[in-house]
């Protein structure tokens, strides 16, 4: 592939996936970590090129490692990291939502276990097949599809319990 | 039971009001990625090239100074050699010019000896020809003494003659 054809691709990937990498590494690091980590992937996506395979589970598997990589050098330099990670805002727009208020889905998604949790964000926000999703994890087709059917209605008793309604 | 297919109505509802949800901005800048990314190419060349400069020049260090000495080859080489026929060396004696008799040359045994005549049977080369037919039965007898053709004795061999002629 030629030079400009694959600027061309990073510059589309980045478009369509650069906030979507950065809200699936929230879920581990804080916004600045998070960005860093998907900075890098893009780089090495620039220098070596896209890869063979479909790019967009690669993009989410790269960050992932990253995240993973990232974690344990900050476990060893600053432990406090970990605590602003935590720190679940801005992870989405606020844009106006008559059906989900924005905090609500955060929350929503952060009482999630943390398998049930990526699963969730990997097809909804990552857009991936449940094999994708799966090669990211590293798990079973058949593991990866319970995680995300029971994060699902995790989320549904939580959206319909009295105090969640309350709120809204 | 794993695929798309087998999510209820529910959960795809449930799917689509999560999907509203659009995910923040990010600070991200596509061109700073790519300066980067383009920075350290550069960088990655710079050592590519100061790794094969370093190469050479240990390479080259190594061959001055572990340098092999020059082989010397010994070989057997023919080369015609001319052998001057008659040398005309000019005396001067009492101021008249004067030619002196050709200086003696080696006459080999094996040249004068071939070169008898090819029918003869005292021919070197007839004779040899005939030893390795026969054997060494097919050797003339000893020519009683006195005869006219003697066997060369060694001292013949290298006998010296006037002017190369066989």
């Amino acid at each position: 592939m030629q030079h400009g054809q694959d600027t061309d691709e990073v510059r589309s990937l980045f478009v369509r996936h650069a906030e979507r990498l950065v809200l699936y590494a929230r879920q581990w690091l804080d916004r600045s970590a998070a960005e860093d980590v998907v900075q890098e992937v893009f780089i090495q996506l620039i220098l070596r090129g896209p890869p063979r395979q479909a790019v967009e589970p690669w993009l989410y598997r790269c960050v992932r490692n990253g995240c993973i990589s990232h974690m344990r050098g900050a476990s060893r330099r600053d432990r406090r990291q970990r605590e602003v990670a935590r720190d679940h805002a801005g992870w989405f727009e606020p844009a106006a939502s008559t059906q989900l208020d924005v905090e609500h889905a955060v929350r929503l998604l952060q009482d999630l276990p943390a398998e049930k949790r990526e699963a969730v964000m990997l097809r909804i926000w990552g857009d991936l097949s449940f094999p994708q999703i799966a090669a990211v994890m590293q798990m079973p087709l058949s593991t990866v599809f319970n995680h995300y059917r029971g994060g699902l209605a995790r989320i549904r008793e939580q959206m319909e319990s009295p105090c969640q309604t309350n709120r809204t | 039971m794993s695929n798309e297919q087998d999510l209820t109505p529910q959960e795809r509802e449930l799917e689509q009001i999560l999907a509203k949800a659009s995910p923040a901005a990010t600070g991200l800048r596509l061109e700073l990625i790519e300066t980067e990314a383009h920075r350290r190419q550069m960088v990655r060349q710079v050592w590519t090239w100061r790794a094969i400069a370093a190469v050479l020049v240990v390479g080259l260090g190594v061959s001055l100074v572990v340098r092999p000495q020059p082989r010397v080859v010994e070989r057997l080489v023919e080369a015609p050699v001319e052998v001057p026929r008659e040398v005309i060396v000019e005396v001067p004696v009492d101021g008249h010019p004067q030619v002196s008799p050709l200086p003696p040359t080696f006459t080999p045994f094996l040249r004068s000896a071939a070169a008898r005549p090819v029918n003869s049977p005292d021919n070197y080369i007839v004779l040899r020809e005939r030893v390795m037919e026969r054997g060494l039965d097919a050797l003339p007898d000893r020519p009683p003494p006195g005869s006219a053709d003697p066997t060369p004795r060694p001292l013949d061999l290298l006998s010296v003659t006037n002017g190369g002629d066989v």
